[in-house]
């Protein structure tokens, strides 16, 4: 099957400098990158929907840490970020989307997750707004039950707005009708979003752990991860609007109150401590309005800190990789 | 307070540049109680601690997120405190603010830590101030070189590399004025902001405050133990004749 996926353009940045995935089919890596400069808007406006450009400026930012980011040390792990092994990470590119074509999009989308997940890689995917969670989630039919790690400001269990079901207010209602996923927790949670108390009340019918950010401020990462659902795999969404618009300012819904570095990157960590991470996205990104790149190297920095956990927790690099 | 202005720098005579600095240094710390060495990037803190080396022993808190101990071109920031602490008249040094990639791999961190006192961003996020100032021997003389870096860069974006996690403006306060009040600070110098990268001049009026608040601490300090502000106390008049 050819999979619409634009390969990361000759001299441009891929993450980490990462090889260039040709055709997903191929693919023999730990770690594919892969960019979703996904929507289904609500409206005409949000059709150019800022968080398009967010793959490309996430890479440029991580490619500050090329060559060194394998080999150096890194005082957060007391060694190299990857323990000495060797995490085979490539770059696979862009989900190739079509103006107005949401539905084939979204199937795109997922077809080329799905790739991904058959050639053993873990996919770790670079948004796009919120909405593409949605067709991320549903190509992990056949991986087995897992559960939810949705870090973020808001519920995001809306089941429509403006007649869209796929958007960006509702990834995570969208995730709860999938039969694979069995468990949610919803971590950073506050203030106004698009949720009304009719959302808040399905989340907690269907069992969904909610974490407010006040919670993590006052009790602590320990005690949030005391409270995440147990499970033998993990999908971790990540809106960059759960960190402090002071820490990342360039976020489509800025939310203050927001949780910091250090208990973002230790979630990501505990999580990793856990299960298995089965597939990350990073989403809500938007360049135009950020100040000097600075929340796309924070996202880098993240991607980079959950990769590293997962290293040490044992999920890949230790057996046939060690360099 | 007097401004000495720039120190005189020729484009391409690094060399030239290097020693015009350190003799700068040299001389305007012989004339003051606290000198104030406003960078440049981070390789300006070699010159300026061997400048102040010159008239004693001096002793150097390094606060930043790197223990800049690699083995890059001499005078190159990426290794410039290896640089310092193969300076003569150099003493203790401890490196605070420490997180994320150093810049070196395991071997230049060990090599740091086996002459400076190495402090994590968390520990002192988590402890304070004290397993820093623990570290500080009291009536000894310092300098303290501040790489903005240190600080988050939701309050200091004006920096070359961001390091995320960084230490808040009350955590650098309360490091520079707990120093003021335990030892004898000489001398501090604010590197590595870069105006261009900045927002609002954010980064620059930090740096202000920030050594305000030590130059105020100083100052208490001498008016403590002697009742009036000293001119320079730290240099005895043959120092002074030395560094001419």
């Amino acid at each position: 099957m050819q999979f619409p996926v634009n390969p990361v353009p000759v001299g441009k940045p891929s993450f980490l400098s990462a090889t260039r995935a040709a055709s997903l089919d191929e693919i023999d890596a730990d770690v594919a990158i892969l960019g979703l400069p996904y929507t289904t808007p609500y409206t005409i406006e949000w059709s150019r929907q800022p968080s398009s450009a967010a793959p490309a400026a996430v890479r440029a930012a991580s490619s500050r840490f090329f060559p060194h980011a394998a080999k150096n040390y890194n005082f957060d792990f007391g060694t190299d970020i990857f323990d000495g092994h060797d995490v085979r990470i490539v770059d696979a590119g862009d989900v190739l989307e079509r103006p107005g074509a949401y539905a084939e999009n979204s199937a795109a989308a997922t077809a080329a997750v799905r790739a991904l997940l058959q050639r053993g890689a873990v996919p770790v995917i670079l948004g796009g707004d919120h909405a593409a969670t949605i067709p991320v989630m549903r190509a992990y039919e056949e991986a087995g039950s897992l559960c939810a790690i949705h870090i973020d400001a808001h519920l995001d269990w809306r089941d429509e707005v403006n007649g869209v079901h796929d958007g960006l207010s509702s990834p995570m209602r969208r995730a709860s009708e999938l039969p694979w996923v069995t468990g949610m927790a919803q971590i950073g949670l506050r203030g106004i979003g698009s949720a009304r108390k009719k959302e808040v009340d399905d989340a907690e019918a269907w069992g969904s752990v909610r974490v407010l950010a006040t919670d993590v401020h006052r009790q602590g990462v320990e005690a949030a991860l005391a409270r995440v659902p147990r499970a033998e795999q993990y999908y971790i969404s990540l809106d960059t609007d759960s960190l402090d618009p002071a820490m990342a300012p360039g976020v489509n819904s800025p939310s203050f109150g927001g949780l910091d570095y250090w208990q973002i990157s230790d979630l990501l960590r505990g999580i990793a401590g856990l299960g298995k991470i089965v597939g990350f996205d990073i989403v809500e990104i938007d360049p135009a309005s950020d100040l000097h790149g600075r929340t796309s190297l924070l996202a880098s920095h993240l991607i980079l800190n959950l990769l590293g956990a997962m290293t040490q927790a044992g999920q890949f690099g230790r057996a046939g990789h060690v360099g | 307070m007097t401004d000495f202005g720039d120190s005189h720098a020729v484009p391409g005579e690094y060399a030239l540049n290097a020693a015009n600095a350190t003799e700068a240094v040299a001389g305007v710390a012989a004339r003051s109680r606290v000198s104030v060495i406003l960078g440049g990037d981070v390789a300006a803190c070699l010159y300026s601690v061997r400048g102040l080396s010159r008239l004693g022993q001096v002793n150097v808190l390094h606060l930043g997120p790197r223990p800049l101990w690699g083995r890059g071109a001499d005078g190159g920031p990426s290794g410039v405190l290896r640089e310092v602490a193969a300076l003569d008249g150099v003493g203790k040094m401890v490196i605070a603010g420490l997180r994320g990639p150093a810049g070196c791999g395991a071997g230049g961190v060990g090599l740091a830590r086996s002459r400076a006192s190495l402090l994590p961003a968390r520990q002192l996020i988590a402890e304070g101030t004290e397993p820093v100032l623990r570290a500080i021997a009291a009536g000894t003389d310092w300098f303290v070189s501040l790489d903005v870096a240190a600080l988050d860069p939701a309050i200091a974006p004006a920096v070359e590399e961001p390091s995320f996690g960084g230490l808040d403006y009350w955590q650098v306060t309360d490091l520079l004025t707990g120093l003021a009040a335990r030892a004898r600070v000489i001398g501090i110098g604010v590197f590595g902001i870069s105006p261009e990268r900045d927002h609002n001049f954010l980064t620059s009026r930090l740096a202000i405050r920030l050594t305000s608040n030590l130059l105020g601490a100083a100052l208490r300090k001498d008016l403590e133990n002697h009742g009036e502000p000293l001119a320079h106390p730290a240099r005895s008049a043959r120092q002074l004749a030395g560094a001419r």
